[in-house]
C-alpha cells in the first residue's frame, strides 16, 4: 500500500482525540489553583524578601525571579505533569487499542513511525495547552512590573518540555504494550512516580545510588531549574524520547509475534543505549543564568579555559557533607565546565558519614594539576582559583568590569492573581471544554483527505471501516455491497464465523444465503481461527471457544464494523426452506468473549424474538408472537438501537421493545438457525451519535 | 314420502360426517402409540438413542420409528424429533390440518404436556414438557414443490 497519504489530516484527528477526552481537562482545571498557590505563595515570599532588601542593595542581590519565583511556580507544573498528563497522554493511543480502531488505523497508508510521531505531536500540543496556568502565571508576574530573563525562561521551560515529552513518550509506550487504557496509566505513573520516589530517598546517597539516582526524571529538571543549558543533557532526553516512540512503534502493530517485537525492542533499547553513553560525554553547557551563578567570573573563566594539563581533584567529604555541596555547586561544576580537563574523585565514595569523617584526611581537598599538587579545606573559589593558579604557575587575572546583578525585589500585593487562577481561567476553561464539546467533528474530513491521496479501493474500504470506528458522529449508512461478491463464494464484507454462508445469484442479482440444509450441527466455518483472529486479534481464542458453544447457529460477522453502540441496522430476507428451523435474525453487542443478541424473525413460527447468547447459553428476552413471516415472501428486520433501548421491526411494524441492563456496544452481522436456507440482501447500518 | 325423504336426507348428512371423521379417528389410533413412545424417550436416561438411525445429508439421521400416517421422519442432530404430514393442496387445508393435528397431539399426550398459547402463533403452536425441557411444535409451512405441509417437531429444549 502506498505511503504518502497526507499527516495533518491525522494530527488533526489526534488533537481532537486528546481534546474529546476528559483527562486534558481535568488536568488543567487541577493544575489552576495548584500553579495558583504556588505562584501566590511565591510572590508573597518574594515580596517579603523584596520589602526586607528594600535598604539593603546586597540583600537585593540575591532576589532572581528564576529562584524566587519560575522555579517553584514551573514545580507546581510539574507535579501535576507528573501525576495526571499520563492520562492525556494515554488518550492518543489507548483509546483506540481497546476500541479496536487501532487495527483499522494501522491499515491506513501511514508508517507505523509515522503514526507514533504523530501522536507524539500530539502530546506536544497537549502539553503546551496544559501549561497555560503555569505561562498565564509568567505574564501576571510580567504584567506585574516583574523582571524576566528571556534566556533563563526559555531554558526553564525547555526542561519542562522535555520533561512533559518524555512522560508522553513512556505513556504511549506504555500504552502500546498494554490492552486497557487503565493499565497503560498504571505502568506509566509507576514510571513517573517511581522515578520522583528514587530521586528523593537515593538522591545524595555515596556510591551506585547516587549513579541510580541520576536516571530519575526529575533529574532531567533539575538541571534546567539552575539556569543551565546543557547540551548532552538536551540530546539524551531526545534520545529517551526517541527511544521510547521508538518502542511504541515496534509494540504497536497487532498481528506481529511477541518474540520477533521482543527482539526489535532489544534493538532498539541497545541503540538507546549506546547513543546514551556516546552523550554522556558531551560535557558542553551554557549558563543561561543572568547572574551567571553557574560561572566564574569572566576573568577567572578566560584563564581557567587556557590551562590544558588535566586536574585532578580528590575530595575527602562525604558526599552528604553540606561542605561538599557548597564545593560541588560553588568550584566543581563551574570548573567542570570552563576547564577541558578535570576529573574529580570523591575518596569517600562508600563510606558513609561517621566513617568517612573519622578519617585523618577528611575535610581536605587535593588538588593535582600536572605534576605539581596541593591540599586545601576551603570550599570557597576565592581560595581555591588562587590555589589552583599556583599549581599551574600563571598569575591570577585582573578582574574584567562588568556590571554587578544588583538583583530584582519586588512587592506585588492584590487578589488578583488567586481571582485569575482560582475564578476566572476555570471558568475560561470548562467554558472551552463546553465549546469543544459542541463542535462538528472533522474526521470525515480526515478520512476524505487520506482518501483522496491514496485514492485506492483499498483505502476506501479502510477509511470506510475507520469511519465507522472512530466516529460514532458519522450517521451515513454501511451497506455491505455484494455486488462485487463471486457467486458460490463465501462473502468477504463479511466474516462467516458458524454455518455455510455464500454469495448467490438470483436472477442476476447477487444475495448472501445461509443453507443449513448440509450443514452439521457444531461445525465452525472454514478457517475459524484465522476469522476470530482477524475479527480480535490476540482474544480470539476466548470468542472461539465461545462459537463453539453457540455452533448451532450459524451467524456471519460485519466485518467493518467494531463497535456499534446506537442506530439502525436493517436486512432484507426471504425464508427459502428449513424443516426445523427458517430463521433470519440481526446480530448486535458481539463481544469479544462470543456473547451476542439477536432479533430474529422466524418464517415457520410467525413470532418476533430478542435471544441473549451468555456463557454458552441461549435464552430469550422478549418474545413477541403473531408477527406474520411468511415463506418465500421477502421481509423487512429492521432494529434499532439507542443505548440500551432496543427495538424490533418487522416488515415497517414495531413489534419489539426491551430495555437491557447494559447499553449495547460490540460487533454486529446476520444470524440464522439450523437448517434454515435463506437469503439476505441490503444488509446496511447506520450508526448514530 | 316427504318425511321419509327428509330422514333419509338427515341420515345422509350425519353419515357423511362419519365418513369424514373416520380418517382423523383412525389417523390418531395410527399415530398416537409411536408419538406417545417418542415422547416418553425425553425421560430416558439415553434420550432418543434407541430410535436414532443412520446418518442422511448434512445434520439429519434416520429415525427407527417414524409416526405411522406421516412422511419422511428423522432427526435433526440428537435432540430434535421431526415429521412431516401427507402434503396437502392448499394453505386453507393446511390451516385445517394444522388446527385437527394439534388437537390429536394434545389429546394424545394428556400428562405432563401442555399447550403454551403465549408462545403461539397463527399456523404455530408450542406444547411444553417441564421435566426434562422439552417441546413440540407443529406448524404450517410450504414446500419447494409448492404443496403445503403440517409439520410437528419434538426437542429438547435447553441447549
Amino acid at each position: 500500500m502506498a505511503r504518502g497519504a497526507p499527516v495533518w489530516p491525522l494530527f488533526v484527528k489526534e488533537l481532537r482525540e486528546i481534546v474529546s477526552g476528559r483527562a486534558l481537562w481535568m488536568l488543567l482545571l487541577l493544575a489552576c489553583p495548584l500553579v495558583g498557590y504556588s505562584f501566590f505563595q511565591a510572590m508573597s515570599l518574594y515580596g517579603e524578601a523584596s520589602a526586607a532588601a528594600a535598604n539593603s542593595p546586597v540583600l537585593a542581590s540575591g532576589l532572581s525571579p528564576l529562584d524566587g519565583i519560575l522555579v517553584p511556580t514551573f514545580g507546581s507544573f510539574y507535579v501535576a505533569v507528573t501525576l495526571l498528563f499520563p492520562f492525556v497522554a494515554i488518550r492518543v493511543l489507548g483509546e483506540e487499542k481497546q476500541s479496536g480502531a487501532l487495527r483499522l488505523l494501522v491499515q491506513l497508508p501511514y508508517r507505523i513511525m509515522t503514526l507514533v510521531c504523530v501522536k507524539l505531536a500530539a502530546v506536544f500540543v497537549a502539553w503546551l495547552l496544559c501549561a497555560i496556568p503555569v505561562l498565564s502565571s509568567v505574564s501576571i508576574w510580567w504584567m506585574a512590573g516583574g523582571h524576566l530573563f528571556p534566556a533563563e525562561i526559555v531554558t526553564l521551560f525547555l526542561g519542562h518540555l522535555l520533561y512533559g515529552l518524555l512522560i508522553g513518550a513512556v505513556a504511549l509506550f506504555a500504552a502500546s504494550i498494554t490492552e486497557s487504557s487503565a493499565t497503560a496509566a498504571i505502568v506509566t505513573l509507576a514510571f513517573t512516580i517511581g522515578s520522583w520516589v528514587l530521586d528523593f530517598t537515593i538522591a545524595g546517597r555515596p556510591g551506585w545510588l547516587e549513579w541510580f539516582a541520576h536516571l530519575s526524571l526529575t533529574q532531567v529538571i533539575r538541571t534546567f531549574e539552575q539556569g543551565l543549558l546543557s547540551v548532552g543533557l538536551v540530546i539524551g532526553v531526545a534520545i529517551a524520547i526517541c527511544a521510547f516512540a521508538g518502542l511504541a512503534t515496534v509494540w504497536l502493530p497487532p498481528g506481529i509475534a511477541v518474540r520477533q517485537k521482543l527482539m526489535r525492542s532489544a534493538v532498539c533499547v541497545a541503540a538507546a543505549v549506546l547513543a546514551l553513553l556516546v552523550v554522556t560525554q558531551i560535557k558542553a553547557s551554557i549558563d543561561v543564568t543572568e547572574d551567571r551563578r553557574n560561572s566564574f567570573a569572566l576573568a577567572d573563566a578566560n584563564q581557567l579555559a587556557r590551562l590544558t594539563e588535566p586536574l585532578a581533584i580528590t575530595v575527602h567529604l562525604a558526599a552528604e557533607d553540606p561542605r561538599y555541596m557548597d564545593l560541588q555547586r560553588n568550584v566543581l561544576a563551574k570548573l567542570e565546565r570552563v576547564m577541558p580537563r578535570v576529573s574529580i574523585r570523591l575518596a569517600t565514595a562508600r563510606q558513609s558519614f561517621a566513617s568517612a569523617a573519622s578519617e585523618e584526611a577528611y575535610g581536605q581537598i587535593e588538588y593535582r594539576y600536572g605534576a605539581r599538587s596541593d591540599t586545601s579545606p576551603s570550599t570557597s573559589p576565592r581560595e581555591i582559583l588562587p590555589l589552583i593558579y599556583g599549581l599551574a604557575g600563571v598569575s591570577p587575572p585582573a578582574p574584567i568590569p562588568s556590571a554587578e546583578f544588583s538583583g530584582y525585589p519586588l512587592v506585588m500585593d492584590g487578589p488578583f492573581p488567586l481571582l485569575w487562577f482560582l475564578a476566572v481561567l476555570p471558568i475560561l476553561i470548562i467554558f472551552a471544554w463546553w465549546r469543544s464539546r459542541r463542535l462538528p467533528p472533522n474526521k470525515q474530513t480526515f478520512l476524505k483527505e487520506v482518501a483522496m491521496n491514496s485514492s485506492t479501493k483499498t483505502l476506501m474500504i479502510v477509511v470506510v471501516s475507520v469511519a465507522s470506528v472512530l466516529l460514532p458522529a458519522l450517521a451515513a449508512p454501511i451497506k455491505v455491497d455484494l455486488s462485487n461478491e463471486t457467486a458460490g463464494t463465501e462473502p468477504k464484507g463479511l466474516v462467516p464465523v458458524v454455518g455455510v454462508w455464500r454469495i448467490e445469484n438470483d436472477g442476476g442479482k447477487k444475495l448472501l444465503a445461509v443453507d443449513g440444509r448440509q450443514w452439521k450441527e457444531g461445525q465452525s466455518s472454514a478457517g475459524i481461527a484465522d476469522k476470530a483472529r482477524a475479527l480480535y486479534g490476540e482474544r480470539y481464542a476466548e470468542f472461539l471457544d465461545r462459537v463453539q458453544a453457540y455452533a448451532y447457529y450459524p451467524y456471519v460477522v460485519a466485518k467493518d464494523l467494531e463497535d456499534f453502540k446506537n442506530g439502525e441496522i436493517t436486512v432484507r430476507f426471504e425464508g427459502l426452506s428449513g424443516r426445523i428451523d427458517q430463521g433470519a435474525g440481526i446480530l448486535f453487542n458481539l463481544k469479544p468473549n462470543g456473547d451476542y443478541l439477536t432479533i430474529r424473525a422466524n418464517c415457520l413460527e410467525n413470532n418476533l424474538v430478542l435471544w441473549k447468547f451468555e456463557k454458552g447459553r441461549r435464552s430469550s428476552v422478549e418474545w413477541v408472537r403473531n408477527t406474520p413471516t411468511a415463506s418465500r415472501q421477502w421481509h423487512d428486520l429492521k432494529v434499532r438501537i439507542a443505548g440500551n433501548k432496543v427495538e424490533g421491526y418487522l416488515d415497517g411494524k414495531l413489534y419489539l421493545q426491551h430495555t437491557l441492563p447494559q447499553p449495547v456496544s460490540g460487533k454486529i452481522g446476520l444470524w440464522s438457525k439450523a437448517d434454515s436456507y435463506m437469503h439476505f440482501e441490503d444488509f446496511v447500518a447506520t450508526p448514530n451519535e | 314420502m316427504l318425511i321419509i325423504l327428509r330422514v333419509t336426507i338427515r341420515l345422509a348428512l350425519i353419515g357423511a360426517v362419519l365418513v369424514a371423521s373416520i380418517p382423523h379417528v383412525a389417523a390418531l389410533e395410527t399415530y398416537c402409540p409411536a408419538l406417545t413412545q417418542v415422547a416418553a424417550l425425553v425421560n430416558d436416561k439415553e434420550r432418543f438413542a434407541s430410535i436414532i438411525g443412520e446418518p442422511r445429508h448434512g445434520n439429519y439421521l434416520e429415525t427407527k420409528l417414524p409416526l405411522p400416517g406421516w412422511a419422511d421422519c428423522a432427526f435433526y442432530g440428537r435432540r430434535t424429533y421431526t415429521c412431516d404430514s401427507l402434503p396437502l393442496a392448499t394453505a386453507k387445508e393446511a390451516e385445517r390440518a394444522f388446527a385437527r393435528i394439534l388437537d390429536e397431539v394434545k389429546s394424545c399426550l394428556r400428562d405432563n404436556w401442555s399447550e403454551e398459547p403465549s408462545r403461539a402463533s397463527p399456523g404455530y403452536a408450542v406444547l411444553h414438557h417441564q421435566r426434562p425441557a422439552a417441546s413440540i411444535t407443529i406448524n404450517t409451512d410450504q414446500t419447494e414443490k409448492n404443496d403445503y405441509v403440517v409439520r410437528l417437531i419434538l426437542f429438547l429444549r435447553g441447549r
